[in-house]
């Protein structure tokens, strides 16, 4: 137990020298400054199988069984080469984090790629103590690969460090390195079924535009019908003999969704914005036009994909981007002084 | 072949004051048998390129000019009943031509929009359960204005990728617009623009597109520039392979235009401004999608030799 | 939920290739159900693996292993000794199988299989066997490989491969680890392996036994001579003196509870034996390394002493080995061979031990010896008249005929056909009835000498019994009876000696010695003797002192500093090279020609102050060139062109215009 937290301790501290040797870059090259190797378990229990061979050799004076011995140390060393190479001069490169919903583990996309036409084998990828991708580049020179890391909260999520690690070719020797890849994940608030959609103004299924008359802009004539105002009347047209037309107005009547924030007076902050998500899904799932009101903020009406990725990113980042935008960059400066 | 583009392009230029570099993308676009998107304010010159460009090449022309009140039946046509035959008849659309323009195709509403597109890719008209093919060749020209104007529909990402070019005319020169000025208006000199080329030749020349070789090396770099896409962090979403391959299209029909019988590298230059502009986002612009300033970064930094 | 670890085919597969190869050498050694287990094992994983059978339950396991240390136990009687830890280790491999859950599991499974590998060693070092342990080392390597590789089902040969690569770039520094790595000699004492069935010449001697022996073609030993070789007549390899003779069967003589002499450990005979003993000239040096035949007793020339620790003497100075020789063993020997041997007397026990003859046997050897020594008047003209009647009428022959209880009397009167130890028997029993002390020896005669090496080698097919008499004044002498009937055997081997139809029957196809007529294959025989000798001299018998000499000569001193700098650059070395072939196997395609040329046409502009951008396709920079350096233009332009032409409308006869044109840049100060 004690020798198993003296461990961890070491490891964490390792961890923490490695990491400020690394600033956080998109893309990384994998290289001596970056990777670590060390035995594994296993290894370590190759080694005293070594040193068995080594005093059965000893004690019955037998070349050959010593020759054993020596063969597999040399195995072990040059195991740590190629072990070293499976992973020295691979390239990652952050394609991009997938938003995901507070709790959901969200996408990170990477692309990895070699050079040269030796393949690498048995490439394990993870975010921070979660699960591993298991990645291999034998005929191929680049692969992009998804690797899964769960968020908490919402806004702007930082996965930690990604650990690349290899025990290629024999297992007994782990190479790795962890890397900050920048890498910012928006993290939407967790939708909550919030009850059906607003219906505070009429809209219609398709969200078009209403042609209800008396309003702004000039759409066209069309035949006089009792009833039409006399201010309508087209009497230039009427004058030339072209018959009793009506001007015809149409107005942008605002029957659109509305996603309002004051619907949901009486919940505390987070719980509105897991409501509001809920309502955005919903209602990008009918392709309504919809719009959201925040306090201090809104976003006009809309569809399509754009619009909703929109619409929760303001959800995602209300009364947090400024926070967190200065801590960042405070980060940054912190990095870019000690490189 | 130089000398016919040239003349074509001549011809056009009759009309279409300074504008040599759009004429040539549009005639690349045609002959590879791609439509055309052509985006700008009003008063560019959108309608004009497109008129001159089937009249020189002779072809039957019709103009549609797209509003949000149109209906998908105005596109294609419709049925009516007549009562002497005691059966359906069918009124063909204005899509029924060979160069379609559609004016302001931003204008009417997505369904009338996806009406169209649909058309547009597979050729062919379905109504009422009947399939009619559409005349040969079938090219559509369609303009929309910025997407920022008020009132509009903008296309969606997926009907985008329909138009194998989008190309803007922009203002034109200062001595091109001086000319402008002095000279009478250029629209009414189109209708003395005259077939250059009969719809035999035209076919002929689009059957050459396919010999102009792209040699390995220039496979390399379309490849580079394609990964670059796909995985450039700038780039929201990579080139599809259709993209891929009207890139390829393109340049062919480019060096052609240029009286080459290879591409070379800066054919691709060329046309992909026209080519992936509008197929590709900024991952920092959740606004129009439309990357020409992104895809001159890319084309600056992918290296032509290859690493 | 633990997920569940399945084992890759590729790992398994390679798995059970490895523990087949590794068992199949111990199975003579192993109990006869470990078969069964073995099979019952294999089926079970891999119907395990198919997902048809579930790994077996806990209590089952436990039954298994009862059930396997129980039949060791019967089968050995005992765990401490080689065989059975060799069993027991051979049994966890393999029940270990059906254990394999986990990525961790196959690891131990296979470090067990390496253990399996070095225990075989203890049984047998040739170059053979190490071959064979490295093939199986790849194996298991293989399996190791299989575990760690994501897609290794797709290439099960390709991860054989690269086991073997691994394997193949560790050999260099195992070589280095081998020769300066010290040796530090036994720490304590260990179990050895048991003795099994003796090879060889045995320890008694009767009718029938050598005309078996010359069969073997196998080799007894090797030995090397510092100087000279002597003449064949000389090459009586003594291996042991039978003086206890009961009318058919010779044997060791007994002293007290024990047959054979009495064994001085001190390095140098007593003084009390060394009185007895004259030598003249300078001895004859020699190694010899005898093939394991599990039996005490040595073989080198008269009169032989030796210097080395592991060596004793006996009374009738023949060398023996405080262990059983039950590996390969390597002895020094000085022999000299102009000696007198207890030429002055022998004692009143040795004399009745030398003379005894059992009463009621050969009746009529003993009176026509008796009368023939009274002919004769002196032993001399005696043994002389013995050797006279062998030449005579006798015939030497692999296949005498079977002898009754007088067995010296059929043979001397009746069937007068027989083989050495017919000769040697016949003629110490007349001697004996005669009053001459006189004793059988068996060993060797002779050997095949190796010209590549300058060797001997020394067959089974070379055993021989001959006879010592003693007589006063001159002390013992040897009296080879054979000599007399077949001149040939001891001259120039036993084929020549025996007729052609008989020397065929010696004849074994599968043996390279069968074929010594044709020089190719005697050439390759000969080669494959040096490697063999070669591979005992200086892999299973590097030791320390071979060690120091090596590396004195390599390092110019042996000193800890010096060691230790030379594991590390050669450590070093290897690693570099390891390294650089890896490096180089991740470098990228080589650039085509004109590529290249394009590239020294970018620099020559670079030079020349132009720099180009990456983007910049060769047309763009031809553009910008004629703008910005229009005296430059000219050239540019054509490279330009020429280039395009190559490279995109693939005119392959550009290259040399575009070659030329690069090396005529214009000079840099315009």
């Amino acid at each position: 137990m004690i020798f198993q937290s003296a461990a961890n301790d070491l490891r964490a501290r390792l961890h923490r020298w490695a990491d400020a040797r690394r600033p956080p870059a998109a893309s990384q090259q994998l290289n001596h400054h970056s990777l670590f190797i060390f035995p594994s378990g296993a290894g370590l229990v190759f080694l005293v199988l070594i040193t068995m061979l080594w005093l059965v050799g000893t004690n019955y004076e037998n070349n050959l069984v010593l020759a054993l011995a020596f063969l597999l140390i040399a195995l072990f060393i040059v195991t740590i080469l190629h072990t070293f190479t499976n992973l020295a001069g691979l390239k990652l490169q952050l394609l991009g984090a997938r938003p995901a919903f507070s709790g959901e583990s969200a996408e990170v996309r990477l692309l990895v790629s070699r050079s040269g036409k030796r393949g690498r084998d048995n490439i394990l990828l993870g975010w921070g103590e979660s699960e591993e991708q298991v990645l291999s580049l034998i005929d191929e020179s680049e692969k992009i690969v998804s690797v899964y890391v769960p968020t908490r909260g919402r806004g702007w999520f930082d996965p930690g460090r990604l650990r690349i690690e290899s025990r290629f070719p024999l297992g007994i020797l782990r190479c790795w390195a962890r890397l900050d890849m920048d890498c910012r994940i928006l993290v939407y608030p967790r939708p909550i079924a919030a009850g059906p959609l607003p219906v505070a103004q009429a809209i219609r299924e398709d969200g078009d535009l209403s042609t209800a008359r008396g309003a702004d802009e000039f759409a066209g004539y069309r035949s006089y019908q009792p009833g039409d105002t006399l201010r309508n009347v087209a009497w230039k047209q009427y004058a030339r003999g072209m018959g009793l037309y009506s001007r015809d107005y149409s107005a942008f009547v605002d029957t659109r969704l509305w996603l309002d924030w004051d619907y949901l007076a009486g919940l505390d902050r987070e719980a509105r914005l897991s409501r509001l998500c809920w309502w955005v899904q919903q209602a990008s799932k009918t392709e309504a036009e919809y719009g959201l009101r925040l306090p201090g903020q809104g976003l006009d009406p809309g569809r399509g994909g754009a619009h909703q990725e929109q619409a929760l990113r303001m959800l995602a980042l209300f009364e947090l981007e400024a926070a967190d935008s200065s801590a960042r960059s405070g980060k940054r400066k912190s990095t870019g002084a000690t490189t | 072949m130089q000398n016919l583009a040239d003349r074509i392009v001549g011809q056009i230029g009759t009309v279409l004051l300074g504008k040599e570099q759009a004429v040539k993308l549009a005639l690349a676009c045609l002959l590879s048998r791609g439509h055309l998107l052509i985006e700008d304010l009003p008063g560019m010159g959108k309608t004009t390129l497109a008129q001159a460009l089937a009249n020189v090449l002779g072809l039957s022309y019709r103009r549609v000019q797209f509003t949000s009140d149109m209906l998908p039946a105005d596109i294609l046509g419709f049925s009516v009943f007549d009562r002497e035959s005691n059966g359906f008849n069918f009124h063909p659309g204005p899509v029924f031509t060979q160069v379609l323009l559609a004016d302001e195709i931003n204008r009417t509403t997505p369904k009338t929009q996806s009406a169209l597109l649909e058309a547009m890719e597979e050729r062919q008209v379905t109504l009422e359960g009947e399939t009619r093919p559409l005349p040969e060749p079938f090219f559509v020209i369609a303009t929309q204005n910025p997407t920022t104007q008020s009132g509009t529909f903008p296309l969606p990402e997926s009907q985008l990728d329909r138009f194998l070019m989008r190309i803007e005319l922009g203002y034109p020169d200062s001595r091109a617009e001086r000319a402008l000025l002095m000279g009478i208006n250029p629209r009414e000199r189109l209708d003395d623009i005259q077939p250059l080329v009969s719809y035999d030749e035209f076919v002929v020349l689009q059957k050459q597109v396919d010999t102009i070789k792209a040699s390995d090396s220039l496979l390399d770099y379309l490849q580079r520039l394609i990964n670059y896409t796909r995985t450039a962090q700038e780039f929201s979403c990579g080139l599809s392979p259709r993209g891929s391959l009207a890139l390829l299209r393109s340049a062919r029909a480019w060096a052609l235009i240029e009286g080459r019988q290879y591409v070379i590298p800066e054919d691709v230059q060329a046309v992909a401004p026209a080519v992936i502009g509008h197929r590709v986002r900024d991952a920092g612009d959740f606004g129009d999608p439309g990357g020409v300033a992104l895809v001159e970064r890319l084309i600056n930094n992918v290296d032509v030799m290859g690493a | 939920m633990i997920p569940v670890f399945q084992i890759p085919r590729n790992s398994l597969v390679w798995l059970l290739v490895a523990q087949t190869l590794l068992i199949l050498p111990h199975l003579p050694r192993l109990p006869v159900w470990i078969l069964f287990a073995w099979f019952i094992t294999v089926v079970w994983r891999v119907q395990i693996f198919r997902g048809l059978w579930p790994f077996p339950r806990p209590w089952v396991k436990v039954m298994i292993v009862l059930l396997c240390v129980m039949g060791l136990l019967s089968e050995y009687g005992r765990f401490f000794g080689i065989e059975p830890m060799v069993g027991l280790l051979i049994t966890a491999f393999l029940l270990k199988l059906l254990e394999m859950r986990q990525k961790r599991d196959v690891l131990i499974v296979a470090f067990l299989g390496f253990f399996v590998a070095a225990t075989q060693f203890l049984f047998s070092q040739t170059l053979l066997t190490t071959l064979y342990i490295l093939l199986t080392v790849t194996a298991l390597t293989t399996a190791l490989l299989g575990v760690h590789q994501s897609e290794g089902h797709r290439y099960p040969w390709r991860s054989f491969k690269l086991a073997g690569t691994l394997i193949a770039q560790s050999l260099p520094l195992m070589l280095a680890l081998f020769i300066i790595m010290p040796r530090l000699g036994s720490l304590w004492a260990v179990p050895q392996p048991e003795q099994r069935a003796a090879t060889g010449v045995s320890d008694s001697m009767a009718p029938g036994d050598f005309s078996r022996l010359v069969q073997d073609k196998a080799t007894a030993f090797r030995v090397t001579f510092d100087g000279d070789i002597p003449p064949p007549p000389f090459l009586y390899w003594r291996g042991l003196v039978l003086s206890d003779f009961d009318g058919r069967r010779w044997q060791q003589a007994r002293f007290g509870r024990f047959r054979g002499d009495s064994v001085n450990w001190n390095n140098e005979p007593l003084e009390q034996w060394r009185s007895t003993v004259e030598t003249t000239g300078e001895p004859l040096s020699y190694q010899v390394i005898l093939e394991p035949t599990q039996q005490h007793w040595l073989y080198a020339l008269p009169l032989a002493s030796s210097s080395d620790e592991r060596v004793g003497f006996t009374r009738d100075y023949r060398l023996v080995s405080r262990l059983p020789v039950n590996s390969r063993y390597q002895y020094q020997v000085d022999s000299h061979l102009n000696y007198r041997l207890q030429a002055q007397a022998l004692s009143g026990s040795d004399l009745g031990r030398e003379l005894y003859l059992p009463d009621g046997f050969n009746p009529r050897s003993v009176q026509q010896a008796r009368q023939w020594f009274a002919q004769a008047g002196s032993p001399r003209a005696y043994i002389d008249r013995v050797l006279a009647y062998f030449t005579r009428d006798f015939t030497y022959t692999l296949e005498p005929p079977l002898l009754g209880q007088h067995s010296v009397d059929d043979f001397l009167w009746q069937t007068k056909r027989g083989f050495c130890e017919h000769f040697a028997s016949a003629f110490v029993v007349m001697m004996r009835a005669a009053g001459i002390p006189a004793r059988v020896v068996v060993g060797y005669q002779g050997g095949a000498l190796n010209p590549l090496k300058n060797f001997l080698v020394v067959r089974q097919a070379d055993a021989h019994a001959w006879s010592e008499v003693w007589l006063e004044g001159e002390g013992w002498l040897r009296v080879d009876p054979t000599a007399a009937v077949a001149p040939g055997r001891i001259e120039s081997g036993l084929d020549s000696a025996l007729s052609p139809a008989e020397a065929e029957l010696l004849d074994d196809p599968f043996s390279l010695e069968s074929y010594r007529s044709f020089a190719l294959l005697d050439g390759i025989r000969l080669r494959l003797e040096v490697l063999e000798y070669d591979w005992h001299q200086w892999v299973m018998n590097y030791d320390q002192q071979k060690q120091s000499g090596l590396l004195n000569s390599l390092l110019g001193a042996v000193t800890p500093g010096r060691v230790a700098a030379a594991l590390l650059i050669s450590g070093f070395v290897v690693l570099a090279a390891v390294g650089a072939m890896l490096a180089l196997s991740g470098r990228r395609a080589p650039l085509d020609p004109g590529d290249k040329l394009y590239r020294r046409f970018l620099r020559r502009l670079k030079s020349r102050g132009f720099q180009h951008h990456p983007g910049e396709g060769p047309r763009t920079l031809a553009k910008r060139v004629k703008s910005e350096r229009p005296e430059l233009n000219a050239w540019v332009s054509q490279v330009v062109n020429s280039y395009e032409r190559y490279r995109y409308g693939e005119e392959g006869g550009q290259l040399e215009l575009l070659r030329r044109l690069v090396r005529e840049a214009p000079s840099r100060r315009i």
